[in-house]
């Protein structure tokens, strides 16, 4: 099966090279008018419109199982950029919680790196600045004090008296390992021993060990990832080195689990065992079945469906009184739930994550869902299946992408367009009127006949036919995600049409919505992408279709399963090598 | 365990173990006439003041004798607080510090026209530049451009803050994309400022010698950057060593800061809404400008909840911004929350008036300026409502309120009032830029073509007329 982004235009690979919209409407954008067009230069995530007809969504002998080319300038070979990676907050928080074990770091605070497509950990954009130096800063002080303070659980040795230089390189060796995530170089454990000396006999052992700490958790080796490639080999091509083994374990460990590596890593590392397919495979998989791996690729989910828009939304609070912030985060926590049930005990699918029927619930969000919660935890509860569908039905999404006062089809459309269709329509002239539209209480209108007239006008329908037809399927729900059958009086309208997709083609409500996207293969190639995002920390380029396009047939084979297809880039050529 | 302990107080041991090195700038440690000489030249200072949302014309505007838009003036003699309008009465008393401007646009909008003007307003306010994209501002903005100039390397370039985590990231951007991280909690800008002092009548204790030798580690992580980046691509080395660069001025800072005795005020208390966080920003600002531990700052007052500015239940934006021209209800209550933003001004202005500064305040010697992010709510970008205050060293001509004719093209079309504008915006940010000694005639794009025929090209180099 091929991609359905890069296949359908395989003609025009300079148009995926430039990811525009319009450049496809002749062929793929039936039912659109050229008004829709995207932004130029965005690199393969929004570039096309995708799949007409049916070509691709029903084409299911096309694909050749392996690495199918979408495009004259791709090779599976030829290596993306690798740029150096700042550890992400997140990634730096689990990393101190597992380099200290037994030790509680409070939760630090530091400016946000700039989100690219939803993702926190693009390394091009994560540039440093002089408030986010202070905060690693302070960051690395509190939490030398804090080690310093339980040593003995920490430390391979018991240092005696305050002279004891022996086992100060013990735990130089044993931490600076950890902490650079690979055995000190000589010169490097020379340098923070003479520091630690200096400071041993200016103030004492205890001090030493404190400031050495914080200076461990500032360096480049702590706070970046930094690679240099082991000798080629008979795996790498040129221009191309394999990654050692410790640079190897890091990949894998943050990738599955946004930390640095455990021990079992570590011994790999040691053993030299981290440089064929078959051990890196074996290791993801091990790594994977760790709880570690669903709070990661939960916190993956976060970033890519934008969770957090949840956290500013502000709703009406005559019409929802009970909107709080109680409500907000737990509705936050319950699609995180979700998402570590169908990474953990579930099949891992995104047909699962969009066709799911059992939810998490506690009492601060039982209402929304009509059910009754006996506390604050959560509890796994089943919904109807006529009324919830997965991640798309839950509150999260519906109410992050309303007004306050009631649901917003175009918010809800655009949202399903950009981060499962990889198709972000452009956004509103300046000119739109953006405002929830009102409806004159002489002649009461539902929330779907304002938007109706609101769109109408054919400059409008360039976007919202295509936006809308989505968006109007989640008519069911109001701002806060309660399912209704009624709206301002009258019946509930939520049927809409898919266009420009390849399941393209009339629905009635989330439910058909969502049974519809988890069947489409252009949901999968998104998915595909926005994993590839993560994967590498930096955006898809141009020319790596055919790289994108192997991972849609992989994740094919494997029935959707996303784990599936996180292993299938950890023991990729591009995840194990990096440019000379 | 025995500690060596050196015989100085504290603050003396802070000074000469603590933080030291080769690089370590200390006034007190300057020789005698040059410390003198970079006494007597005068500190200026600015502070920006950016509110979310537009105003209200026709409550905000101190027309005379309903003339025209035109290139007129008038100083503010009345005595009368009801010579001022509804939305700037608040600011009747500081009158004589006061040039509010009005005709002027944000004409270098024009070249991205492709977006909600929500984005273009907010990201060309302080750049004049040509955004990235709808999330992402062109260039620097002037506040930056300015602390380049005037900060010094060893203390606080420029401090950032917001009421709420900003939409975008907030106004401020260091270049292209590159947004200036904003502080949104009072009591870690107080931490940060103003971290306690020290008693200089006891022995120093292992902590005070550990919090000494900070300075120490902060040598050896820049030796490890300076060893790594070498070994890197162009572009990752860059960064590194911007790290580096960075982790220098810090220590650069922190020994210098370590050594000013603050007047500090008083600690903020917890919780608080965008009125008492913006009051205790006013208060921490002023104090840190009267210690000179930074000369730029800028808060970012974000939206406001409706009991903030007495509104009923409704969304701010949609319900009430937006429909400021159509719903005289929704006019009264953005009127309301424009006037709470003169208040919160007001009390900025007061602040900086609390310390002495020269033969004055130091309201005098700093360009305050309160900006917004549209001209009004239903997005409009020309007529934007502008009031500066302080003289920044008696380099404007305060105490007038100074109109520009609205004799360009609009070159949107995104005027609410016909097809003509006044001077661009852009050209405000250069006379600030002026103010400051930045010899730099302007700030992002230097021009802008109409959309309307005939096609015309704006200017937008040079400082505005008539403020000096």
């Amino acid at each position: 099966m091929k991609n359905p982004f890069r296949s359908t235009c395989p003609q025009l690979s300079v148009v995926v090279a430039m990811g525009t919209r319009a450049l496809c409407v002749g062929a793929l954008c039936l039912g659109l008018t050229a008004g829709c067009s995207g932004t130029i230069g965005d690199p393969i995530g929004e570039r096309s419109n995708g799949v007409g007809g049916g070509s691709a969504g029903g084409g299911n002998g096309s694909g050749s199982g392996s690495g199918s080319n979408g495009g004259g300038m791709c090779s599976l070979n030829t290596l993306g950029t690798a740029p150096v990676r700042r550890l992400s907050h997140p990634e730096y928080s689990r990393t101190v919680a597992d380099l200290f074990p037994g030790i509680t770091v409070p939760q630090q605070t530091f400016a946000a790196d700039l989100r690219v497509h939803g993702f926190e950990n693009n390394a091009e954009a994560m540039n440093p600045s002089p408030v986010l130096i202070e905060q690693y800063n302070s960051a690395a002080e509190e939490i030398g004090q804090l080690v310093a303070a339980s040593a003995d659980k920490l430390l391979p040795c018991k240092p005696s008296g305050n002279t004891d230089m022996a086992c100060a390189k013990q735990a130089i060796a044993d931490l600076g390992k950890r902490a650079f995530r690979r055995p000190l170089t000589a010169a490097e454990s020379a340098r923070y021993e003479a520091f630690f000396a200096k400071q041993m006999s200016a103030i004492s052992w205890s001090a030493a060990f404190e400031l050495t700490t914080t200076a461990f958790l500032e360096s480049p080796q702590f706070l970046y990832r930094l690679e240099f490639g082991a000798p080629a080999d008979a795996s790498s091509s040129a221009g191309e080195v394999p990654l050692d083994d410790y640079e190897m374990a890091s990949r894998l460990s943050y990738f599955f689990w946004q930390s640095m590596p455990d021990a079992e890593l570590f011994d790999a590392a040691d053993a030299g065992s981290l440089h064929t397919q078959a051990e890196i495979e074996a290791q993801a998989r091990r790594l994977l079945a760790d709880s570690r791996a669903q709070i990661a690729i939960a916190d993956f989910h976060r970033q890519w469906l934008d969770f957090d828009r949840l956290l500013t939304q502000n709703k009406d609070s005559v019409l929802f009184p009970e909107w709080n912030d109680a409500m907000r985060n737990g509705m936050r926590e319950e699609s995180t739930r979700f998402v570590e049930d169908v990474f953990g005990s579930g099949s891992g699918t995104l047909s699962e994550l969009l066709t799911s029927t059992s939810t998490f619930v506690n009492v601060d969000i039982a209402k929304v869902y009509g059910v009754s919660a006996k506390g604050a935890a959560f509890e796994k509860i089943d919904l109807p299946g006529d009324q919830r569908s997965g991640i798309l039905t839950q509150g999260t999404f519906l109410a992050s992408r309303a007004h306050s006062t009631n649901g917003s089809p175009p918010l809800r459309g655009v949202a399903v367009l950009d981060a499962l269709l990889c198709d972000r329509p452009p956004p509103p002239p300046p000119t739109a009127n953006t405002a929830a539209p009102t409806s004159d209480p002489t002649k009461p209108k539902t929330n779907r006949q304002l938007f109706e007239e609101r769109t109408s006008p054919s400059v409008c329908q360039g976007c919202h036919k295509q936006i809308n037809g989505i968006g109007y399927g989640f008519e069911a729900f109001d701002s806060i995600g309660r399912y209704r059958t009624m709206d301002n009086g009258m019946p509930v309208d939520a049927s809409g049409e898919l266009i420009g997709t390849d399941v393209d083609g009339k629905y009635d409500g989330a439910v058909d919505l969502s049974h519809k996207l988890a069947s489409s293969k252009k949901v999968e190639a998104c998915a595909v992408l926005n994993m590839y995002r993560y994967a590498h920390g930096r955006d898809a380029s141009a020319d790596e279709a055919c790289k994108l396009d192997s991972l849609d047939t992989a994740l094919e084979k494997a029935g959707g399963d996303l784990r599936e297809l996180m292993v299938r880039i950890a023991t990729s050529n591009e995840f194990m090598h990096r440019p000379k | 365990m025995t500690i060596k302990l050196p015989p100085l107080s504290r603050r003396q041991l802070l000074i000469a173990s603590g933080l030291s090195g080769a690089s370590m700038f200390l006034p007190s440690m300057l020789p005698r006439s040059r410390a003198q000489a970079a006494a007597a030249q005068p500190i200026k200072r600015l502070l920006v003041f950016v509110q979310d949302h537009g105003t209200v014309r026709k409550n905000w505007y101190m027309m005379r004798n309903n003339a025209k838009l035109g290139n007129w003036e008038y100083p503010f003699d009345d005595a009368d607080p009801n010579s001022f309008s509804e939305i700037l009465r608040p600011l009747h008393p500081r009158r004589a510090d006061l040039l509010v401007l009005d005709g002027i646009a944000q004409n270098s909008t024009a070249g991205d026209r492709a977006t909600n003007n929500h984005n273009a307003g907010h990201l060309h306010l302080l750049s004049g530049a040509k955004m990235i994209d709808d999330n992402n501002a062109g260039g620097a903005t002037v506040d930056q451009l300015i602390a380049q100039q005037i900060a010094r390397t060893d203390r606080i370039p420029s401090i950032e803050l917001a009421t709420t985590a900003p939409w975008l990231g907030g106004y401020i951007n260091s270049g292209p994309s590159m947004r200036v991280p904003v502080e949104t909690d009072p009591a870690a800008l107080f931490q940060r400022l103003f971290p306690a002092n020290f008693n200089t009548s006891q022995q120093p204790t292992e902590r005070d010698l550990i919090h000494a030798a900070r300075g120490s580690v902060l040598d050896l992580v820049q030796n490890e950057y300076g060893l790594v980046s070498p070994k890197l691509s162009s572009e990752d080395k860059k960064k590194l060593d911007m790290h580096r660069q960075q982790i220098r001025d810090l220590e650069t800072r922190l020994s210098s800061l370590a050594n000013i005795k603050c007047g500090a005020p008083t600690a903020p208390g917890m919780g608080g809404n965008r009125i008492t966080t913006t009051h205790a920003f006013a208060d921490m600002i002023a104090a840190a400008f009267a210690c000179d531990l930074t000369r730029v700052a800028s808060i970012s007052v974000t939206q406001l909840d409706n009991d903030e500015f007495g509104a009923p239940p409704g969304d701010v934006h949609q319900d009430f911004a937006h429909k400021t021209d159509t719903d005289a209800n929704a006019a009264q209550y953005m009127t309301d929350y424009n006037r709470v933003h003169a208040e919160m001004f007001a009390y900025v202005l007061d602040a900086l008036r609390k310390y002495p500064d020269g033969n004055g305040t130091l309201l005098d010697s700093t360009a305050c300026i309160w900006l917004t992010e549209l001209a009004t709510g239903p997005h409009a970008l020309n007529r934007i409502p502008i009031v500066m205050a302080g003289s920044c060293g008696g380099y404007f001509r305060t105490g007038r309120y100074v109109a520009w004719a609205q004799d360009q093209l609009d070159p949107g079309p995104f005027a609410d009032m016909g097809s003509m504008v006044g001077p661009g915006h852009s050209r405000l940010l250069v006379s600030l830029m002026h103010a400051f000694g930045i010899k730099q005639d302007s700030i992002g794009m230097t021009s802008t073509q109409t959309r309307q025929k005939p096609i015309t090209t704006l200017n937008l180099t040079g400082a505005l007329d008539r403020l000096t």
